[in-house]
């Protein structure tokens, strides 16, 4: 292969390698119709995707709406001392990493696991209203899904009812930061496990149906069979949500935490989000928002990218 | 044959999205042209506002009796603008004045924003033309040195029209509630002192299983602080002591006072153990349980409260009353109040022309002159209020309107919740159903030494400052709040008070203090 290039480069060592403007004029005369259809879309993401980030500048700036970003006064890297220099910066990226790593723990599989439940099922009826049932909850809107956790667990609700026939001290879960994290994870878990394990159910109809034969006929049983086939099928499709995944871990849920905490809870619950929000939103400080934002975004880049490296060198594949 | 059919169905498409974007760029034109030439006329003023909605039961202002009176009465045209309903208004506010092209007229929370918004360029200095221009407003001001100093920026720049009302009891619409019916039914007195109070509340946990109900948020702050001479509950709250320092309330021994209290109610299970989470619905819920006998909440709640035992079939009846004395005689050294004048007021903008300034200002001075007055709150005379006795009364084109008479307020008037000029106390009177204006006359009755350590609301702070105390605050109220929750738990000995300020005092706390107080010496200054 090597020789091979030299060879070649060796044998026309006088031309020389088109410019890259020559070879887009060349590619653009080949696919003038691609191009024209890809026009739209990049114009999209040149006009909402780029042209806004523009607007990042005012991290450096004590941005005031009314003089906009061409006359708010430059401050340099003010904004992220401030953070830093807040008592609670530690806690609440300690209690962001916290909540989103118990939620990938706990959440990530549970689709998984449901998936191949489903895929079990024999009897199409019955799968088809296993399906739909543990995905509609997925369409109940946050501020719902909040009230009936804040009324299931307050302490005349249900859930305490039960956990004091089992002898627990009847207690409002909610006010209690030990519950808070699993409450929020078992209810994430409720709410998005059928919706997610949609996509596991697509992967898994794509297996061939022709190697559990084969395994069948060479006496594997229905673990064996999960463990070798279903699985390895999966594979692509859960290393690619994992990294994804990866790259939100610090953007955790802002509506619920906020419709969910309270004091007795902030010392676990109090968030980047819900951080941003008291201090840039309800300020008006938007500089301030934006530059922990800003922070809260180049993070998730960078565990995306690690993850996607490690993914590439352990399982041999990868997003890009 | 194919293939062109394909073409000529891609262009049609092309062609009808072109012309969408043609008819909706064409439109744009159309409403600026029209803004425009809206602006052109003498008379004609563009005004943004987050209040003055007119009714829902009417398509826009020039259906509302209200918005068409003031129209006709003042000889101006108004076109108003409102953020979307459901938009937050300082999202709203900021992004319309990010536009260079401004209404003439913001109606907006402008308090402690002023002096900024003069500086950048978004509204007018009124300084040198109100005494001129505006004679009654100018009057007004001058015959009420408290509001005068409200509406002024620390350098004495006036920059609004400010709202402002009568009475004490018009800005005081939250407080202690309790079960009348009960108390009947054990013979009990209004509790009026802590004492009584944690007696009817023992008594209304034996006889009813009830506990003492509240939310650890504004509603409850202050709370009962007052009668232990505390001025705060759970939420960090600041007071002007007698020698006009700002203080926490936090940081007092009063208010540990008041926690242990909480603490020993909390123990003996006397208070609802659901009291850190629960929100305004939470309480209804529990209220129409009959699991409450004694709550805080607004003054609109008792109506509720008081339905949903008809609709129950429970003889409910919830009253408000005043907050318990101090042992030794003296009053409640804290209430729920607002500052009687309001943080909304109408600015102009940069935007308005010179030559229409002398007929800005002649419109809203209007509002306070007698006839301004007077529509402002009540509507016209005739149709929707009469002089009865002296005194302006709601004729039965209000009270026994077919939309009933709330809305036949909203439709008439302009004062309902925050409107322009002065909110008369007989206005709110006349509004008010009897128990809510009971109530709030109980809470802020007799009651000016509490109101008088109320830090008022136009105190304000450079954009610097602001910076630094919202990051000190931050701090410094989850702090408190958290471990104002432990000490009433008792998860946190009371013993450890001391260690408590000290940490408050680490986390800058001083600081915070100094920022305010000088804001308030400002204030003072002015």
């Amino acid at each position: 292969m090597q020789d091979h290039i030299a060879d070649r480069r060796l044998a026309k060592p006088n031309i020389k390698k088109p410019s890259f403007k020559e070879r887009l004029k060349k590619d653009f005369d080949h696919n003038k119709i691609k191009y024209l259809m890809a026009l739209p879309i990049i114009i999209f993401f040149l006009v909402f995707h780029y042209r806004p980030m523009y607007g990042l500048l005012m991290v450096f700036q004590n941005f005031s709406p009314r003089l906009g970003i061409d006359g708010s006064p430059w401050v340099g890297l003010y904004h992220f001392q401030r953070f830093f220099n807040d008592p609670n910066a530690f806690r609440i990226i300690r209690n962001t990493f916290n909540i989103s790593i118990w939620s990938l723990v706990f959440g990530f599989p549970a689709p998984i696991i449901l998936a191949l439940l489903i895929n079990e099922i024999k009897n199409k009826t019955f799968r088809r209203v296993v399906q739909t049932v543990s995905y509609m909850p997925y369409f109940v809107s946050i501020v719902v899904v909040c009230s009936l956790i804040a009324f299931f667990t307050q302490s005349n609700g249900l859930i305490p009812s039960i956990m004091e026939t089992f002898g627990f001290q009847r207690d409002n879960l909610l006010a209690n930061p030990k519950y808070f994290v699993p409450i929020y994870v078992i209810s994430g878990i409720w709410q998005t496990m059928g919706w997610d394990s949609i996509i596991y159910l697509a992967a898994l109809s794509g297996i061939d149906q022709e190697q559990y034969e084969a395994a069948r006929i060479d006496g594997a049983n229905k673990l064996q069979q999960i463990r070798r086939i279903t699985l390895p099928g999966l594979k692509p499709t859960i290393v690619i949500l994992f990294i994804l995944r990866m790259g939100s871990l610090l953007s955790v849920g802002f509506e619920k935490i906020l419709l969910l905490y309270s004091a007795s809870t902030y010392s676990v619950a109090d968030v980047i989000s819900t951080y941003v929000y008291r201090m840039g939103l309800l300020n008006a400080d938007y500089s301030y928002a934006a530059a922990i934002g800003l922070l809260n975004t180049l993070v998730n880049l960078v565990l995306l990218l690690v993850t996607n490296h490690i993914s590439k060198k352990v399982a041999g594949q990868g997003l890009f | 044959m194919n293939r062109v059919n394909k073409w000529k169905k891609l262009a049609c498409l092309l062609g009808v999205t072109a012309s969408s974007l043609l008819v909706a760029c064409g439109n744009n034109d159309a409403e600026e042209g029209g803004k425009e030439a809206a602006s052109g006329g003498e008379d004609s003023f563009s005004i943004w506002s987050t209040w003055l909605e007119p009714s829902s039961t009417v398509e826009g202002p020039e259906e509302s009796p209200f918005h068409q009176g003031l129209e006709e009465e003042t000889g101006v045209e108004l076109n108003w603008q409102f953020p979307t309903s459901g938009q937050d208004w300082s999202e709203a506010f900021n992004l319309m004045i990010s536009d260079q092209d401004l209404p003439d007229l913001i109606y907006y929370s402008w308090m402690g924003l002023g002096e900024q918004h003069i500086q950048e360029g978004t509204i007018r200095d009124l300084t040198d033309v109100l005494e001129e221009k505006a004679p009654n407003y100018w009057q007004f001001l001058k015959d009420n040195p408290d509001f005068d100093r409200a509406m002024k920026t620390d350098d004495g720049k006036y920059y609004m029209f400010g709202f402002f009302r009568e009475e004490p009891f018009q800005a005081s619409y939250q407080g202690p509630q309790i079960r009348q019916d009960w108390l009947d039914e054990q013979g009990l007195p209004t509790p009026t002192n802590i004492e009584e109070l944690t007696n009817t509340i023992k008594v209304f946990n034996e006889e009813y299983g009830a506990q003492l109900l509240f939310q650890t948020g504004w509603r409850m702050s202050p709370g009962f602080a007052g009668a232990f001479g505390a001025r705060g509950s759970f939420e960090t709250r600041y007071f002007v002591d007698e020698s006009d320092q700002i203080q926490m309330a936090q940081t007092q021994p009063e208010w540990i006072e008041y926690m242990s209290w909480l603490n020993e109610l909390y123990q003996d299970n006397l208070i609802d153990p659901d009291f850190s989470t629960i929100d305004d619905q939470g309480i209804q819920t529990k209220v129409a349980q009959d699991d409450a006998g004694i709550t805080l909440m607004n003054a609109g709640s008792l109506l509720s409260f008081n339905k949903d035992a008809e609709t129950n079939g429970t003889c409910a009846e919830w009253v408000g009353f005043g907050y318990p004395d101090q042992g030794d005689g003296s009053k409640s050294a804290s209430i729920f109040s607002e500052n009687l004048n309001n943080a909304f007021g109408i600015a102009i903008s940069t935007s308005m022309p010179e030559e229409k300034m002398d007929k800005a200002l002649e419109f809203l001075d209007w509002a306070y002159t007698e006839e301004g007055y007077n529509y402002w709150n009540y509507g016209r005379e005739g149709e929707s209020w009469e002089m009865v006795d002296g005194q302006p009364t709601f004729t039965e084109a209000i009270t026994e309107h077919e939309l009933g008479k709330d809305e036949a307020i909203i439709l008439n008037t302009g004062n309902w919740q925050s409107g322009q000029g002065v909110q008369a106390a007989r206005f709110v009177e006349q509004r008010l159903d009897v128990p809510s204006y009971e109530a709030s006359i109980a809470w802020a009755e007799d009651q000016e030494e509490a109101i008088a350590a109320i830090v008022p609301t136009s105190i304000s702070m450079t954009a610097e400052e602001r910076r630094e105390a919202a990051n000190l605050e931050n701090t410094i109220n989850v702090y408190v709040a958290e471990n104002s929750l432990k000490f009433v738990t008792g998860e946190r000995s009371l013993d450890e008070f001391d260690a408590f300020v000290q940490e408050l005092n680490d986390q800058g706390l001083d600081r915070l203090v100094e920022i305010n107080q000088a804001a308030y010496d400002r204030y003072l200054q002015r």
